[in-house]
């Protein structure tokens, strides 16, 4: 039986639209923090966002997963790898181009429901589970003023999964994957 | 016509081939009764060779400056080749300017976009999202040299450039990525739609679509903008003036045709 998504509503006012997977690429056009004068709030659930963050090198192919292993709720700065060199497990719907980058990790779920992927860039974000790439239920922006810049939302079930990143514009970027309340 | 920037290279690109042949002779246009071939450039003749490497260069985000756009992350299949919002923004996040329209047909659609109507081919137009700068969108502006570097390292690319441009010898450039893109769009064709499919006598719509088509037709007026066979009159009406978007004025300097000449169009379903 799948939980009910609870839809968490920012300070910021970014909601988030349950939304097919294929409409992460639509979240890009608003989330413009160059005119803040001042950091926005992040509500508690990514508080680990802002504190200390771990380091990570995604792996180019599934087999070698194990070394790529996220701990829930920490946040980490990660390197991707040349999208030429990476076998993703599912072919992405948005692979990115030669000079992109991508890459995949690993995380383990002990309880099945909500989580979250956030994002410090509009990278293309799937979650296999079962050897097949789940549909989000939920996407939107990260809070205004904030270096987060996407969020993307599974209902998974207990077990290890595969993130996958691809398209992404530069060799580094900032994720976690955190359970939602 | 002054056109300025990467709008002038589309043109000066395409203008020994403005000459537009009715249609390429070998090239067989399966279309219902009623409808006749689109107009096709006497130097970019329709093959299927054009067409797949066109397939093929319109998925491929190498066409951006960081590898993160294609021409199909805008104008994607599921919404009719459109998008879903209001403007997409470009490959560093470049805030959008207007609503992508959707590519169904657009073989026979003139002008071809709002911004400009001096672009009078597909040849033309291809080449603005990739190397513009108002607004950027792919980012690849002075980076031309880059972009044949990168398909060029392609071996796959290398073969179908050659069966694409045999008497060009396989040519890999700026130009023959416009001309294959071209072919490709050339061939988004609707036609068989069950609104099309009615009108031409065949099951009729469901009733909730033919209460829309009577107030699309009707009450609603949408039909006044919204008409012939691609539900576009493809003229430049005036709404409410836009802030951000100064439409056609900024191609042709002429004041009337001004900003907020198209109201915000998402997903066009057929």
């Amino acid at each position: 039986m799948i939980r009910t998504v609870v839809t968490i509503f920012f300070a910021s006012a970014a909601s988030l639209a349950a939304l097919p997977a294929v409409a992460q690429d639509a979240m890009r056009h608003a989330h413009d923090s160059s005119s803040c004068a001042s950091p926005g709030a992040m509500p508690p659930a990514l508080a680990a966002w802002e504190g200390t963050r771990g380091s990570m090198t995604a792996v180019a192919k599934p087999g070698a997963i194990r070394s790529a292993l996220l701990v829930l709720g920490k946040a980490y700065d990660v390197t991707l790898q040349p999208t030429p060199a990476v076998k993703y497990a599912v072919a992405p719907l948005k692979p990115g181009g030669s000079v992109s980058f991508g890459g995949l990790f690993a995380f383990d779920v002990a309880e099945p429901g909500a989580y979250r992927v956030p994002l410090s860039t509009h990278s293309w974000t799937d979650v296999i589970e079962d050897g097949q790439a789940l549909q989000s239920v939920a996407h939107g922006h990260g809070p205004e003023c904030t270096s987060l810049a996407k969020m993307v939302d599974y209902v998974l079930k207990s077990g290890r999964h595969i993130l996958q990143i691809a398209a992404n514009g530069d060799p580094t970027l900032s994720l976690m994957v955190v359970k939602l309340p | 016509m002054r056109l300025p920037g990467v709008l002038g290279a589309a043109t000066a690109l395409a203008a020994s081939a403005i000459t537009l042949a009715a249609a390429s002779p070998q090239w067989a246009w399966h279309l219902p009764a009623g409808i006749s071939p689109p107009p096709v450039p006497a130097d970019n003749a329709m093959t299927k060779a054009r067409v797949v490497l066109g397939h093929r260069l319109f998925y491929d985000a190498d066409l951006s400056i960081n590898g993160t756009l294609s021409c199909a992350t805008c104008h994607e299949q599921r919404h009719s080749f459109s998008d879903g919002v209001q403007a997409h923004p470009g490959a560093h996040g470049e805030p959008g300017l207007r609503n992508v329209p959707s590519l169904l047909n657009v073989a026979w659609a003139t002008p071809l976009t709002w911004a400009n109507p001096g672009l009078a081919t597909l040849e033309q137009q291809a080449i603005v999202p990739i190397v513009g700068d108002d607004p950027v969108e792919m980012g690849m502006k002075g980076q031309e040299a880059e972009l044949s570097r990168r398909l060029s390292a392609n071996s796959c690319y290398r073969k179908l450039f050659k069966r694409a441009f045999p008497e060009e010898h396989g040519r890999i450039n700026l130009g023959s990525v416009a001309q294959a893109l071209a072919a490709f769009q050339r061939l988004i064709i609707s036609f068989d739609s069950a609104w099309d499919r009615a009108r031409a006598g065949g099951p009729p719509l469901v009733e909730e679509a033919r209460r829309g088509e009577t107030l699309f037709y009707g009450t609603a007026g949408c039909a006044f903008c919204h008409s012939g066979p691609n539900l576009s009159d493809y003229h430049l009406h005036q709404f409410a003036a836009s802030n951000k978007d100064r439409g056609a004025i900024s191609a042709t300097h002429r004041p009337r045709t001004t900003a907020g000449s198209v109201h915000p169009r998402y997903a066009t379903w057929r």
